[in-house]
């Protein structure tokens, strides 16, 4: 034992000088949190590492630089997977970058703003030096975004406050093959209708059987697959059905309305809306390579790049990525998803659908912590003035957030169609996660081979209800917890009226939020009513 | 009787004016924990309470104490047993004095602790809370967020006799305030309900106009009403009206698609329906 103690000690040395040299390296390197070259470090944390908007990082960093260089700006990007966790962990450790991209969508998330973000109202009430010289000169910053920062990612209505800018536009596109089309179709243009696309799908079956090939009309995996028949097909065949049920007059069931109303017995799956919408779904289900639902994203990007499928259903998040690995020319376009005209089963679909009323995304926050806050506030002007989000677009692929910003040509196809019904009801995915469950484990009845409508809700009605009632039961809870959340801060801020005197803003503001309490109030005690009651309130006097 | 001697009169009002700086700078040592409430900063505004100094006065301390009741209502993990604690502190708060701001404000969070913080929900103690608030100042600002509560629970929560009784006892709470934001509110949630329990059209059709001459939405709320609007007048035929309010939509909310719907029936072209069952038996 005593012999190979020395041994031990010099690895441990070995090792230790190791470390520190390394250490050394990345901490001193031009740049670095040590690097000593005097000037202040902006760091900008993400988790787009997609093709495109980190060589766009890159880009806007560089002009950056160029017009502030007495200021470094560096770019940390993190896989998505992992962002979460590593984002609390730095903001917990006081070590998180100065700028950070963060999303209230990834749910449970709610402390993060308040706790290490500053809100930037009073900035973007201003306007941005950087789009002095421009068309956008003299606007209010927030004005001179697409959607005028109306996202909730960008004002936190609970907070009262704009917390962050946004970079870019997203939405859905289907990416095709236009050669490998015209082999199979003898024309290199996608159908613009869906009846033409179902017969497209009859096409490529014949050419499979005459060439022994296994080409799918859609690359699958389990992200293609729900996002065009969960998410959509099913959705928009129901857009009739929720308007049928309106009772609010909003123009559809909203996710809550839509369970109460079932549990009322005002609607359910047995609707000849719902079932036609089934078949049509069965057969988008045979487009898709058998298994698709254990495929990851990714693969189903292989299979479209490997010319295995005509075409793929991605956001344009993907668009840079699928043009820079394809070995092919690929076209865009917009999905031509079912409208009444398109013969047998669509007869109830209502078209066209609405994307929604263009909102910007990946939203960017500036650390409450950060040493060097001008800076980073200076940094989030510039990529959102005129010039900046032009290197971005530019650059990057992605559409602009900021408006004047040019869409090149090929892009003008990513931009959000405004014009349509809006879907507010997802029969499959939006009643909650138990409902979203029975529908994964059940969804095999409907797509495999040997399944079918009839064997689906079978299965699917034994649990749907049960599930319906344990997700609204947990809807409840949460806007239990969330009246309950809002309490202390709406009583601060009305004893901070008596006590400081009335600041109109920030009264305004908190009326505002008691009566949207008030409609929430409402909607619960709705629900907890009809729970109780179920289908026998409609005889009520 | 005082007399107006002179000098009396200098040291009473220069008593008055270090009485007055002293709760002032107290009130201040509070607003720093009322601020961190205000963001949701729940752990810091309790270590800054902790760390505040002892108030020198009465009326001092009775903010504090107030304050401590609403910070400890926000820390987690909420019991029962905190709860109760919650609740003895704001009962004392009210013993010692009943007429003041806090007090009504110690009745409307006792109120709303029964009504959403309790495992089991006191909805008879909730409304009994409210009830006492707008008994003892029926036009502060407790008092205005008391009578929407009241509403809500008379709406779908107390025991009633009829559907209409129900919205009676809201239109009750209507006639008692002259506050436009909370006869605003409390129109929109006659209106709501009144869909929700399948009334004719006509009834939420008239809160919300009713609503609507009160202004002041803004947001999603604000949209939602023109829309609601625009589609109670399609199902009591007036589409002239319908177009108005669609239009304003158009003009206040341009980024809303659901004037499409609008559009299409301009143009003469069909548009999905509503059942006839929603409007009413």
């Amino acid at each position: 034992m005593a012999a190979k103690k020395p041994r031990f000690n010099l690895a441990i040395v070995v090792l230790l000088g190791a470390y520190f040299t390394a250490a050394f390296v990345v901490l001193t390197r031009p740049g670095a949190a040590l690097s000593n070259d005097g000037r202040p470090v902006i760091r900008i944390a993400h988790w787009q590492i997609e093709a495109g908007p980190r060589e766009a990082l890159d880009a806007m960093i560089a002009r950056y630089e160029e017009l502030n260089p007495d200021v470094r700006v560096e770019q940390v990007a993190v896989p998505g997977n992992l962002y979460k966790q590593w984002l609390r962990t730095q903001l917990i450790g006081g070590s998180a970058p100065d700028i950070i991209e963060f999303g209230s969508f990834w749910g449970g998330v709610d402390d993060i703003p308040p706790r290490f973000f500053d809100p930037i109202s009073r900035f973007v009430e201003e306007p941005n030096p950087y789009n002095d010289g421009t068309s956008l000169e003299g606007m209010k910053w927030r004005d001179t975004f697409r959607d005028g920062l109306n996202t909730p990612d960008a004002y936190i209505e609970n907070l009262s406050n704009y917390y962050a800018v946004t970079l870019c536009m997203t939405s859905m596109r289907v990416f095709y093959n236009p050669s490998l089309l015209k082999e199979i179709s003898g024309s290199e243009t996608l159908p613009d209708t869906y009846r033409e696309m179902r017969a497209l799908g009859g096409t490529l079956r014949e050419y499979n059987q005459t060439h022994d090939t296994k080409i799918t009309l859609y690359a699958g995996s389990k992200f293609t697959g729900d996002a065009l028949m969960l998410e959509r097909m099913s959705s928009y065949g129901g857009l009739g059905l929720s308007f049928a049920n309106d009772r609010f007059r909003e123009q559809g069931m909203r996710k809550r309305d839509g369970a109460l109303e079932y549990i009322r017995g005002h609607w359910n799956f047995e609707h000849p809306d719902m079932q036609a919408s089934f078949i049509l779904m069965r057969e988008m289900a045979g487009q898709l390579r058998p298994g698709y639902q254990q495929m990851e994203r990714d693969a189903a990007i292989q299979e479209f790049l490997r010319r295995e499928s005509l075409m793929i259903l991605a956001g344009t998040w993907d668009a840079t990525s699928l043009r820079s690995l394809s070995p092919f020319e690929l076209e865009v376009t917009v999905f031509p998803w079912p409208t009444q005209t398109d013969g047998q089963l669509t007869s109830h679909y209502w078209g066209p659908v609405s994307e929604g009323a263009g909102t910007t995304n990946a939203a960017f926050y500036l650390n409450k912590a950060g040493q060097h806050k001008e800076h980073a506030l200076d940094f989030m002007r510039f990529m959102t003035g005129l010039e900046g989000n032009t290197i971005f677009a530019q650059t990057s692929g992605w559409l602009p957030s900021v408006r004047d910003v040019e869409v090149p040509d090929y892009a003008q196809s990513y931009l959000p169609r405004f014009e349509g019904y809006s879907v507010r009801t997802s029969y499959m995915r939006g009643f909650g996660s138990e409902t979203r469950e029975v529908w994964s484990r059940h969804m095999h009845h409907l797509t495999s081979s040997n399944g079918g409508v009839e064997p689906f809700l079978e299965a699917f009605h034994q649990e749907f209800p049960d599930a319906l009632l344990r997700d609204l039961t947990k809807d409840l809870r949460d806007v239990y917890l969330s009246i309950r959340r809002d309490l202390p801060p709406l009583t601060a801020l009305t004893v901070l009226d008596r006590l400081e005197g009335l600041d109109s803003n920030r009264h305004r503001s908190r009326l505002r939020r008691e009566s949207n309490q008030a409609i929430t109030e409402a909607k619960l005690y709705e629900a907890e009513f009809l729970m109780q009651h179920g289908p026998a309130m409609d005889e009520m006097e | 009787m005082l007399s107006l001697n002179p000098f009396r009169c200098l040291a009473l009002l220069v008593g008055a004016f270090l009485g007055a700086v002293s709760v002032s700078a107290e009130t201040q040592n509070d607003l720093g924990v009322w601020r961190k409430v205000s963001t949701y900063l729940t752990k810091e505004a309790l270590i800054e309470l902790k760390d505040l100094p002892s108030p020198k006065n009465a009326e001092a301390q009775r903010e504090r104490d107030f304050c401590a009741a609403v910070v400890t209502l926000d820390q987690q993990p909420l019991s029962e047993s905190r709860l109760d604690d919650v609740e003895v502190r704001l009962q004392a708060l009210l013993a010692s004095r009943g007429d003041d701001d806090i007090a009504n404000a110690s009745r409307y969070l006792m109120g709303r602790i029964a009504q959403i913080y309790r495992e089991t929900p006191q909805m008879d103690a909730a409304s009994h809370y409210y009830r006492a608030v707008l008994e003892s100042n029926d036009s502060d600002e407790w008092a205005k967020l008391a009578r929407v509560k009241l509403a809500v629970l008379q709406l779908y929560v107390l025991p009633a006799e009829s559907r209409q009784a129900r919205i009676d006892a809201v239109l009750a709470l209507i006639a008692g305030t002259d506050d436009s934001v909370t006869k605003r509110d409390l129109h929109r949630l006659i209106a709501r309900a009144g869909m929700f329990f399948n009334f004719p059209p006509e009834l939420a059709l008239k809160h919300l106009l009713t609503a609507d001459e009160f202004g002041g939405l803004q947001g999603t709320l604000g949209a939602d009403q023109l829309v609601q609007i625009g589609e109670l007048a399609i199902d009591t035929r007036q589409p002239e009206l319908s177009a108005h309010y669609y239009e304003r939509l158009r003009e206040e909310y341009p980024r809303d698609p659901r004037i499409y719907i609008h559009d299409q029936r301009q143009a003469g072209q069909p548009v999905p329906q509503r059942r006839e069952e929603l409007n009413g038996r």
